[in-house]
């Protein structure tokens, strides 16, 4: 919401400068920032006037205009609807940077010359309104500067309202809180409405069938007024508060709205169509055209203004068709009215509409400021519009709603606030804000809070009453001693930060992926499991939650690949959601992928491509550094992965995750076309598993020795069955046996391959002799040769 | 002649033939011929035997001395042969051999240093669904159905009736049902809000909630706990200020502004001329949020506050599109450590 400062000012009668007064604003809740347009931006921006108009010959929408602007004449090309010949308007000449970003130049349009622009408020930055160009009096003077002409120079501030504060959507609203920073209370003066003999009540009569929906309903009668332009005043001040001037009547409504923020609505008398106004929930099934010619199915959480045949209004959120002032209007039937907020927020909703109206009506206006503000609105047309306001306000009270009374223990102040506020400041800070104190005692206070504000109904309300107005900052900085002695840390929590020192140590870079998912590549990845719907997403990709992270790392690696970068290894922590009866199970997890070259080059070496192996020697160290169990993979089909090097990681008996090389044609899904390769691994199992603490192992006292051999076997043949046979073979002095070197082709025949292992051997009590270390060695290679018909290399 | 005169002559050949050396070859060859087993100075030393024990020990101290000589002598000039004192003629400039190392995710850096200090001032971790009840997300929390306050949170639904949380205050809720006061706790994690995604806004982002509750906490507390994060966050003495703002939760409520560290409040494209840079929002526990959970208000006060992970990312590297955060290209995240 945008206000004028003069307005402000003009109400509340306080003297700072405009900056000031929005500083002070926002340090007491009413956050506003004052600005004034860039006079840079309405450079060779001036008013000109539209002296003859032709079709664009060779364009149906455009108009060829020439404009003149006093001394000189211009032609420029015109798509406006409400273009015409005559008009005083706003020009943009060759040399203008509208808005600071957009220059004007001479240009051809469709073969046709063009040497500017006829503005519309927005492309001045005046408001949001693109709905035609701006139409200026019959007075303006031509080729004065628009910025000069519209008193740009003035000061507006911009508000941000929250939602607690709808009294503030209002000049008075913000008004009243500037009296109150300057240790006043505003008091407004009633509008002076001269009414006529005849009376409004035998025009018309105001039923109310549904108290809850709209517990006050008033109408006035103004007669005989002339729809036209506002005087330039109202439009300029609309047009700071950025709202469009359509006409007088339409403008009043709306400059009272922004001054009281009571919404009001102007019917045609004569096209209502009755003489009664009745307020009910709309039928099932009811068809209704708003203003802006958009018909709408209703149901019953619409609550509607109707002449007792046919809905007129959705009330508090926008008017029909069918009675909308026009042109040749005469007489008006005003509604000022109070309905229900949480009706009229079901009724937009179901409208799929929301208004200036609606926005505070769903927030709260006044109930008791409906009449007032119907008076103010009368006073208005009858001096604007030359309106004859027929006497009294029909004026009907469903559901009357009276000011509510709360107290405060002075000491429960300080209690929150941790400050002793100074003598009276409490009791005038309220009266200020408009609360009248029934009860100013020395520890209890009762307040009468006004109908204006229904975000107060609590002591702790008042007390932040008053704390806004006295200044946070203002309240001492204290520190408050207590809470447990230490806080403890989370195993799931040292796992997470665990696995980002190991994974960064070993040159995985962190991703963060989303959490969503596409549906259809969701379910390639992973079939098994139907993923969460979001009813609401932003769009396909984003539709469903990811039951996997592999879905997050295939993302970001085509992202990466996508954009040339094709070496790289990323790692994940994060949740995937897995439905369940109630609420879905949201395992914190971890997913790794790598592809491309496994190291960057080194002129020493080379690079080296990345594979399997190397992430199952990663999954070593994982298991090492968070202390549970070694992670042993083992030959398993998981969707995702290509199935000849699929496998699901163990520690010790349980499951714990999977890995394997991405499956090519899922992968080409995510524009992946190298190999890649992925693990993932449920945290919340490997937290609840118990960390392993082994007791410290005597460093060898005795040297070991080592012997290596080399065995030529059938290729199916596994190495580790192979280790497994040396250990035990080799008895209590093996103490490791490494797979040293593998080689296939060559000397090698076709369908073998040769595994060299290194054993070391120690003994904890002597010095081994090399004599029984070879009888050990010779058991071991009997063993092999006859176990695996392995043939010896040397 | 006496082998004295021997030794001291073979030194004084030594060092000429030492110094005259022109390649390392040849200096082995002399080193050889001087202190070799079949040696100049082994041949020398030959006719100690015949010598009393007296000259003997004289003769072996010069011997050991001279041998010492040669051999600092022969190293020296080897050094000076080779090209220089480091004696390596290596390429230093080539690159040195890659260590892997990756890098930690910028939200995560920003959230680490969060948790850091606020664990440092006493709170414990918690953590809470990211798909949570209305009740958790909101209801609990004093956002009544129909609330204009909800239009603030833009919030994603899924089946089930079920939502994405809007923020960690959900943790808040769930921590009081199973703790009795005093609490203090925070709340790191991920949130979701339905909003359009563009430069400046994303669907996703973390945040850390914190709060205590005990007897006599007070609004005064609240700020001295934020002005401590943001000492050590941003820097000592670093200008903040409290604006009374609006959550459903916490009444008093505030929102805390830096001042801009890029103009020092002067105004610049950063706080958009405005001096200060929003960063999180804060206030008293409201005794609605205690009664859901069972607290008397009349015994417990309490303070919670949130901070937007991503907008201090955003700002501290100045980074103008949040989207790239999520984007997880891998040149990006490298440039954060």
């Amino acid at each position: 919401m945008k206000l004028p400062y003069s307005w402000l000012k003009e109400i509340s009668g306080v003297s700072w400068s405009a900056d000031e007064a929005a500083d002070r604003l926002t340090l007491s809740g009413t956050a506003g920032l004052a600005e004034s347009h860039n006079r840079e931006h309405f450079k060779n921006v001036v008013v000109g006037q539209i002296s003859s108009l032709e079709k664009h010959p060779n364009a149906d929408k455009l108009q060829v205009a020439n404009v003149t602007t006093g001394s000189d004449e211009w032609q420029i090309i015109c798509g406006a609807p409400n273009c015409e010949a005559g008009q005083k308007v706003i020009v943009a000449l060759p040399g203008a940077c509208l808005k600071g970003e957009f220059d004007i130049k001479e240009i051809k349009m469709r073969g046709v010359k063009s040497a500017g622009m006829i503005c519309a408020e927005d492309e001045l930055g005046l408001s949001d309104d693109h709905g035609g160009i701006i139409v200026l009096d019959e007075s303006a003077p031509l080729g004065v500067d628009a910025y000069e002409y519209l008193n740009l120079d003035e000061a507006v501030i911009g508000f941000e309202i929250t939602p607690n504060r709808p009294d503030c959507l209002s000049a008075n609203g913000v008004a009243r809180e500037l009296a109150v920073l300057d240790g006043r209370r505003l008091e407004l003066s009633a509008p002076a409405v001269s009414e006529s003999s005849e009376k409004a009540s035998d025009q018309i009569k105001v039923i109310i069938e549904d108290s809850h929906g709209c517990p006050r309903y008033t109408a006035r009668i103004i007669k005989n007024v002339k729809v036209g332009p506002s005087p330039d005043w109202m439009q300029k001040r609309l047009l700071d508060c950025g709202v469009r001037s359509i006409n007088n009547i339409v403008d009043i409504s709306n400059y009272v709205m922004l001054e009281t923020n009571q919404p009001l609505h102007a019917f045609d008398y004569d096209r209502f169509g009755s003489r009664e106004v009745i307020i009910r929930q709309a039928n099932d099934g009811e068809l209704f055209t708003t203003l802006d010619g958009q018909e709408h199915k209703l149901d019953s959480s619409v609550l509607m203004i109707t002449n007792g045949k046919i809905g007129v209004a959705a009330a508090g959120v926008m008017g029909g068709l069918n009675s909308e002032v026009e042109e040749g209007t005469t007489t008006i039937l005003l509604e000022s009215a109070y309905f229900d907020p949480s009706v009229i927020r079901k009724s937009r909703n179901r409208l799929g509409l929301s208004s200036e109206s609606s926005y505070r009506f769903e927030r709260g206006i006044d109930p008791n400021g409906v009449v007032s503000a119907s008076d103010r609105a009368a006073q208005l047309m009858a001096e604007l519009a030359g309106g004859e306001v027929l006497a009294g306000v029909v004026d009907n009270i469903a559901r009357p709603i009276e000011p509510i009374t709360v107290n405060l223990r002075r000491s429960q102040v300080s209690r929150l606030l941790g400050v002793d506020l100074p003598g009276n400041f409490i009791s005038e800070t309220l009266n200020n804000l408009g609360f009248d104190l029934s009860e100013n005692k020395a520890e209890l206070i009762t307040a009468v809070i006004p109908t204006f504000r229904p975000d107060v109904s609590r002591e702790v309300d008042l007390i932040e009453e008053v704390a806004r107005i006295f200044g946070m900052g203002n309240i001492p900085n204290s520190t408050h001693n207590s809470g447990p002695l230490y806080s403890p840390t989370h195993r799931r929590d040292t796992i997470k930060e665990q696995l980002r020192q190991i994974m960064t140590g070993f040159g995985y870079d962190e991703m963060l992926g989303t959490g969503f998912a596409n549906p259809d590549l969701m379910q390639k990845i992973e079939p098994a499991v139907k993923p969460i719907r979001l009813t609401n997403p932003i769009s396909d990709d984003f539709g469903y939650m990811r039951t996997r992270m592999l879905y997050s790392m295939l993302v970001a690696a085509g992202h990466n690949i996508r954009h040339r970068n094709i070496d790289f290894k990323l790692f994940e922590i994060g949740r995937v959601y897995i439905p369940q009866d109630k609420m879905p199970d949201q395992p914190y997890s971890f997913g790794l992928i790598a592809t491309g070259q496994s190291l960057a080059p080194y002129w020493k070496n080379g690079s080296e491509a990345l594979d399997l192996f190397e992430i199952k020697g990663l999954l070593t160290s994982l298991s090492d550094s968070l202390s549970v169990w070694p992670f042993v993979i083992e030959p398993e089909v998981v969707a995702g992965y290509d199935k000849g090097l699929s496998f699901v990681i163990k520690c010790g008996t349980v499951r714990v995750g999977s890995i394997g090389m991405v499956d090519q044609k899922t992968a080409r899904l995510f524009d992946i076309k190298q190999k890649a390769f992925a693990a993932e691994l449920n945290l919340e199992i490997i937290s609840s598993m118990e960390k392993r603490i082994s007791p410290y192992q005597p460093l060898p006292k005795y040297p070991g020795s080592s012997r290596d051999v080399a065995i030529v076997v059938d290729n199916h043949l596994q190495a580790e069955e192979m280790r497994q046979s040396i250990i035990s073979s080799g008895g209590e002095l093996v103490r490791a046996v490494t797979v040293f070197d593998l080689f296939t082709g060559g000397q090698v025949p076709e369908g073998k391959k040769s595994v060299a292992f290194s054993i070391d051997f120690r003994s904890s009590d002597r010095t081994l002799q090399d004599e029984e270390v070879d009888r050990v060695f010779k058991k071991i290679v009997n063993t092999l040769v006859d176990k695996f018909k392995a043939g010896l290399r040397e | 002649m006496s082998i004295i005169k021997q030794l001291e002559q073979l030194g004084i050949k030594a060092q000429t033939d030492i110094k005259q050396a022109d390649s390392g070859d040849v200096l082995e060859k002399l080193r050889v011929g001087l202190l070799g087993k079949k040696g100049a100075l082994t041949s020398i030393l030959r006719g100690l035997k015949e010598l009393s024990v007296e000259e003997k020990r004289e003769v072996g101290g010069l011997a050991n001395r001279l041998k010492g000589t040669i051999e600092e002598s022969i190293a020296t000039k080897r050094e000076a042969l080779s090209g220089g004192s480091g004696g390596s003629t290596i390429d230093y400039t080539l690159p040195g051999k890659p260590h892997a190392h990756g890098h930690r995710h910028l939200v995560t850096l920003v959230m680490d240093e969060f948790i850091s200090i606020f664990q440092r001032m006493g709170f414990e971790i918690a953590d809470g669904p990211e798909i949570e009840t209305d009740h958790y997300n909101f209801g609990a929390l004093n956002f009544p159905d129909d609330h204009p306050a909800r239009d603030e949170h833009d919030t994603f639904y899924v089946d089930g009736g079920l939502l994405l949380r809007t923020h960690t205050s959900n943790v808040q809720i769930r921590e009081f049902e199973k703790r009795t006061p005093p609490v203090k706790i925070i709340a790191p994690g991920r949130v979701f809000r339905n909003e359009s995604v563009n430069a400046r806004s994303f669907c996703v982002f973390h945040q850390v909630e914190g709060f205590l509750v005990d007897e006599n906490v007070t609004f005064g507390d609240l700020k001295g706990a934020l002005e401590a994060f943001c000492y050590e966050y941003f820097e000592e003495g670093v200008n903040l200020r409290f604006r009374p703002s609006f959550f459903p939760f916490t009444e008093p409520s505030a929102e805390v502004d830096v001042q801009c560290f890029l103009c020092s409040g002067k105004g610049c494209t950063l706080c958009k001329y405005e001096g200060w840079l929003e960063i999180l929002g804060c206030g008293m526990i409201d005794p609605e949020v205690f009664r859901s959970v069972g607290y008397d208000s009349e015994k417990y006060t309490g303070y919670a506050f949130g901070v937007g992970i991503e907008r201090m990312a955003l700002l501290k590297y100045r980074i103008n599109d949040i989207r790239l955060l999520y984007e997880n290209d891998a040149r990006f995240i490298r440039q954060f450590r």
